[in-house]
């Protein structure tokens, strides 16, 4: 149980990183939940409209309903903030992975080398 | 079958009721419901939509998703929510000891409380009254600020908790010790001060103080002392609040009595009398900043219970 919190807690942030990724082109929720479906990392659609919204307000993101098909659909586009916020996030993540690469390097078998 | 996709929506938007976004997220929520069927079984039948509202969480917590987040007091505010409440409730918790102190008609608590003298245990009873209706509105006010960002209170330099205690010293004790001393000292020969004075200059009058007013300055000299040293013990704001009680209580004790001028040698009942008046207004003022130091410091004694 708490593995699983843990893990929220960490997919959280996350997952904000790769909506800014994926939407570098402009995508609907049901379209996104497709493609990270697809990559293996599906997405529940009661997290992932909630977070678009937010990222929206923050003005990371930015939206426009289309309506010229015979179905009206809520498209998302990374904003010129957003990408900033991302290359940001991108580096944060990086750095992190090197640590972390940086700290198992030094252990030999939960031992200091 | 709509009605099932129109009852969902519906209370989706009675629990995000308020969010000015309102139909616009139904709005969403609708089209992924028909993309959703219309991918995994072909059509927007009825009979398709009913399968994927079986499998979408409960409009309670799909609300609550667009709703995290959005605190009614941002995390940032709420440390100083007892903060801001104590500091308005101390202001007027001072004011009701100033008049208490000085022997005023009546127990003040703003807004709406008001006890009579002798009733202490209705002024008692309305304290927590009170109190509640400053943190009702300082709520109110950082839910404001909260909501429309406008006001970020940095400028309430509050919050900085135990910065201004301080640890006690050799240098401060030396001081305080000093001071205690220097009391004694003035006060213990203070005949033969008078004396050396008249004798220096024979055209001024001048009094000794009476013994009332010499044993409580001695007594509030000592309380000083005495907390300062036990804050080498113990370094809490508590005690210098308790030590600014103590000589509340004294200046309580002294205001109520006779100060003795009339029985000084020499000295007309005209004059005694704007003596003994301008000795009460010194001690007015003595009670005034003694209350303010009480409240500092009960102000200090709750930052470090409640804010660390």
């Amino acid at each position: 149980m708490e593995a699983e919190n843990l893990e929220k807690e960490m997919n959280r942030g996350f997952l904000q990183l790769v909506i800014l990724i994926l939407l570098e082109r402009p995508m609907y929720g049901y379209m996104i939940m497709k493609h990270m479906e697809e990559k293996g990392a599906a997405i529940e659609e009661s997290t992932l409209y909630p977070l678009m919204r937010r990222l929206e307000s923050q003005g990371l993101l930015k939206s426009r309903w289309d309506t010229s098909e015979n179905k009206a659909r809520k498209y998302y586009e990374v904003t010129e903030e957003g990408k900033a916020v991302r290359e940001h996030l991108e580096g944060i993540i990086d750095r992190q992975h090197a640590l972390m690469r940086d700290l198992k390097g030094g252990l030999v078998h939960g031992r200091e080398a | 079958m709509a009605g099932k996709l129109d009852g969902y929506l519906e209370e989706v938007g009675h629990y995000i009721a308020g969010d000015k976004c309102t139909d616009d997220i139904l709005a969403e929520i609708r089209s992924h419901i028909y993309d959703r069927a219309q991918e995994e079984f072909g059509d927007t039948s009825d009979e398709s939509i009913e399968k994927v509202l079986s499998g979408m969480e409960d409009p309670r917590d799909m609300a609550a998703r667009y709703s995290q987040g959005q605190d009614i007091i941002a995390p940032y505010y709420r440390k100083h929510l007892m903060l801001y409440t104590a500091f308005l409730f101390l202001i007027n918790l001072g004011v009701s000891i100033i008049s208490l102190v000085l022997g005023g008609k009546g127990l003040h608590l703003i807004p709406f409380f008001q006890a009579a003298e002798d009733d202490f245990y209705t002024f008692l009873g309305g304290l927590p009254v009170t109190f509640f209706f400053y943190f009702g509105i300082v709520c109110m006010f950082l839910m404001v600020i909260t909501k429309y960002r406008k006001v970020k209170p940095a400028w309430l330099i509050l919050g900085n908790s135990g910065k201004e205690m301080g640890t006690p010293n050799l240098a401060g004790l030396a001081g305080r010790l000093f001071g205690f001393i220097l009391v004694v000292a003035v006060l213990g020969f203070q005949d033969e001060i008078v004396k050396v004075i008249t004798d220096a200059f024979p055209r001024i009058s001048i009094y000794g103080l009476p013994d009332l007013l010499v044993n409580a300055f001695l007594a509030m000299a000592g309380i000083d002392l005495v907390v300062y040293a036990f804050r080498f013990l113990a370094n809490t704001p508590v005690l210098e609040a308790a030590g600014a009680a103590a000589k509340l209580l004294i200046m309580a004790f002294i205001v109520r009595m006779p100060m003795g001028f009339e029985t000084l040698t020499g000295l007309d009942s005209t004059l005694s009398t704007a003596i003994e008046m301008g000795i009460r207004a010194v001690c007015a003022i003595i009670v005034v900043i003694t209350t303010i130091e009480l409240m500092r410091w009960l102000l200090y004694s709750f930052q470090e219970r409640y804010l660390k």
